[in-house]
């Protein structure tokens, strides 16, 4: 069966104060509709991917909520897994067509997070991790703060290789007309700005963001032909020990070695065919290790290749992030995961604009929840 | 084993900013994770010898129970 | 007879000069700052109860007991961290002592531990109990731009006590206690900080009380301070102790070995029972200590401690009060004010 992608669509990223939840979703799936060139009443259920909704605005039952904005009174479900929301809502509703219950579905991510002071963020984020970490006033970027310590104390690596991932984020994000951040910034940039939790500065870390997306995919075989079909061939999903001292290595992700193992099998593809890909660089360290866990470099040489420009927009050669990444485009959390296979959908349909990777034909997505407790790896073809 | 200085806390470790976590491994091999008390700058290297220490966990409010936690110290 | 079978003492890392202390407030260095340069601050995370804890695990493993064992808590202070709930059993709980033991929390000022000392002799000598824990331990407030700023520190202290004369390292052989309604210092429920009369602290209040209790002990033994080797008072600051030791016809050097108040200033609760922990890091055995406490409101508890042989083997396993006091850190004024909340 192949899951095919009809419309896929991202609202601007940002501090969006004026746009509420609902208006962020029904802007979000309107569009996604209209792309796919289906009414409302042939989305079959709708599958929402989000965070914060419960800790920050105090509403749970969000798939009830939500399915008003979509105009279709249909099933609809919440699925949570920190940051990797999004992702797991999609992997269910892939799930959903294989089973053979519904055909055609509408995948939502959604978040809205900049109505509140930085140590309501904070605190809410930190509901990511473990109580263990909490109890220990381990915020998120502390979690990953570990991490780059015994990251760039085992290989070598120095702030400044780190602080080109970033750069790069930033680069790719002037292109992307939709991110929160369309301006470059340097590496002395980062290394002057503020320190979050040693060594991670403000601008190796991703910031707080309003946003939507939404894709609608299939089982049935409709095809457009005024655009080159997209389908997902792989939808994996592994986990691991929800507080990062119990793991077997501070300097990797098991889960996401585990899930983009099984979803490069099932695609029936290596590492080395990935063409474009958008990770999940909360942290510039996050990017740096994401690059060695699904291959694309070697351990310990994740920082140094971004460094060097090998995954950089029109000169490397697998491209990381050209949507500008969590960094640049922003990180509503719930909204991440769909986002990233809007961007990756574009680009396989030669629809990027001047971010285009040219002649894409593998796309890679890798959506990570809490400091890798979730990983969701999604292989997209044209 | 690794250590971190939070500088942004949470709203109810705000008034110990910053300060550093650390993981630490104990001596039936298994990693915890805390904060780290009663330190100096020349305390936070990669081997520094801790012991664990009751402490307050955080202050709350007037009325609230409170709340003793682990910590580690360095030796 | 019952006597103490081990002991332990916690103060915390920081210490504040008595001249920042000063210099905030505009003062010259003077008489204060002569007789004592430095207090104890606890951390911003400490409380009475954690430094109790803390100094409760020394004792335990100077008697060479399981902390299951202890058949009673009694945990006096003026700092306890809540009005009503016990610090006793958070104490119980966290040394892991199991359910059956007796438990409450004292105030009576700075003799609270020591009044929780009695307490618990009478538990032994009901044979009600084997081994009773009591813990002395404060984390003391003091009103800035106060008098009592200069002196009012935080430490804790903890004794076990035994009946079984092999493990006993210093008996019991008299104890009595002299109490009155002496209005010298005092805190209201919910207020923050103490309030005193000032001077009124001074004849009225500690010396009345002391030397009485001290003439009573010597009465009721019928020895004289030539009979004993050390002597402990409570010590509000350096000058009163000293007053004190002369008065009842100790020498300076008899009394030199408790002055823990030269070094870290006045940790109330935990401040006669620190200068006698500190007597018996280095005493031999068979060396008698007179011991008189003061807490305001007001009382004293006398006490007169023997040593024995046993004293040398469980001396090797306590860190001496005066090394302990040794590892320490400076703080600023700012700093000081963030550690006791008071900002």
């Amino acid at each position: 069966m192949k899951i095919n992608i009809l419309g896929a669509y991202s609202t601007k990223f940002g501090e969006l104060w004026n746009i509420s939840p609902r208006a962020l979703a029904k802007e979000a799936m309107e569009n996604a509709l209209k792309g796919s060139k289906l009414k409302a009443s042939q989305i079959d259920a709708l599958f929402v991917g989000n965070m914060l909704s419960g800790i920050l605005g105090n509403q749970a039952n969000l798939g009830s909520l939500l399915v008003e904005e979509l105009g279709a009174q249909v099933p609809a479900f919440r699925m949570e897994g920190a940051c990797a929301s999004g992702g797991l809502a999609l992997h269910n509703a892939i799930n959903s067509l294989k089973a053979g219950q519904y055909k055609t579905v509408m995948v939502l991510g959604i978040e809205k997070m900049t109505d509140h002071s930085p140590d309501e963020i904070t605190s809410a984020l930190m509901a990511a991790g473990s109580d263990e970490e909490r109890m220990a006033g381990a915020t998120f970027p502390g979690v990953y703060a570990l991490m780059a310590q015994a990251y760039m104390q085992k290989y070598n690596v120095t702030e400044e290789e780190l602080a080109s991932v970033s750069v790069k984020n930033h680069y790719h994000g002037t292109f992307n007309p939709k991110a929160q951040y369309q301006f470059p910034i340097t590496v002395d940039g980062v290394m002057k700005s503020a320190k979050i939790a040693d060594p991670l500065k403000l601008l190796d870390c991703s910031p707080i963001s309003d946003g939507a997306a939404a894709i609608v995919i299939t089982s049935e075989s409709i095809v457009n032909k005024a655009i080159k079909q997209v389908n997902i061939v792989a939808s994996e999903v592994a986990t691991d020990t929800l507080s990062l001292h119990n793991r077997k290595s501070f300097t990797s992700l098991t889960a996401v070695v585990e899930a983009s193992a099984k979803a490069y099998k099932k695609a029936g593809i290596k590492a080395s065919d990935v063409d474009v890909c958008e990770i999940h660089d909360c942290f510039s360290i996050s990017e740096a290790i994401a690059t060695e866990d699904l291959g694309f470099s070697e351990k310990g040489e994740g920082a140094r290749d971004i460094a060097k420009g090998k995954r950089t927009l029109f000169k490397g050669d697998i491209i990381c992030n050209p949507s500008g990444g969590l960094k640049s485009c922003g990180h509503p959390v719930g909204a991440t995961g769909i986002k990233q296979i809007v961007e990756i959908t574009e680009q396989l349909r030669g629809m990027a604009g001047k971010r285009q990777v040219k002649g894409a034909k593998v796309g890679l997505t890798h959506n990570v929840g809490g400091s890798g407790a979730v990983a969701v790896i999604h292989i997209l073809k044209n | 084993m690794q250590w971190t200085m939070i500088r942004v806390p949470a709203t109810s470790f705000i008034d110990q900013a910053p300060y550093p976590v650390v993981i630490v491994r104990m001596q039936d091999g298994k990693n915890m994770i805390g904060q780290l008390v009663d330190w100096q700058k020349k305390d936070l290297v990669i081997g520094k010898e801790v012991v664990s220490v009751l402490r307050r966990l955080r202050t709350e409010g007037k009325e609230d129970v409170i709340y003793y936690h682990i910590k580690f110290k360095p030796i | 007879m019952t006597g103490i079978i081990g002991y332990g003492t916690y103060v915390p890392k920081y210490r504040l000069k008595l001249s920042e202390i000063a210099q905030m407030w505009g003062k010259e260095s003077g008489d204060a700052c002569q007789l004592m340069g430095e207090k104890s601050v606890p951390g911003f995370d400490e409380d009475a109860v954690t430094m109790g804890i803390e100094a409760s695990k020394k004792a335990i493993y100077m008697s060479g007991i399981k902390s299951s064992d202890l058949q009673s808590v009694y945990f006096g202070s003026e700092s306890h961290p809540y009005a009503v709930k016990p610090s006793s059993t958070t104490v119980g709980e966290y040394l892991g002592i199991g359910n059956n033991y007796f438990a409450a929390d004292l105030e009576f000022a700075c003799k609270a531990g020591t009044a929780g000392m009695q307490v618990t002799v009478g538990l032994l000598g009901n044979k009600n109990i084997n081994y009773g824990l009591v813990v002395g331990s404060d984390a003391a407030q003091g009103r800035p731009h106060d008098a009592l700023e200069y002196t009012a520190a935080s430490a804790a202290c903890a004794y076990i006590l035994g009946n079984k004369q092999s493990e006993i390292i210093a008996n019991i052989l008299e104890m009595s206690s002299f109490s009155s309604n002496t209005l010298d210092f005092w805190r209201r429920d919910g207020a923050k900080y103490p309030s005193h009369f000032g001077r009124f602290s001074g004849e009225p209040a500690y010396f009345t009380h002391v030397i009485e209790e001290g003439k009573n002990l010597l009465a009721k033994s019928k020895l004289k301070p030539k009979d004993f080797s050390y002597c402990v008072f409570h010590m509000p600051n350096g000058k009163f102790p000293r007053a004190a030791a002369k008065k009842l016809g100790f020498t300076p050097e008899q009394l030199a070995p408790s002055l823990i108040v030269d070094k870290i200033g006045n940790p109330y609760s935990a401040s006669s029972m620190m200068g006698l922990a500190s007597v018996l890091d280095i005493a031999k055995p068979k060396q008698k200590i007179f011991f008189v406490s003061y807490g305001s409101g007001a009382g004293s508890d006398g006490f007169i401690f023997e040593t024995t042989r046993t004293i040398l083997l469980k001396q090797k396993k306590a860190i001496p009060v005066l090394k302990q006091m040794e590892n320490k850190i400076y703080i600023s004024y700012p700093e000081y004010l963030r550690q006791t909340h008071a900002i």
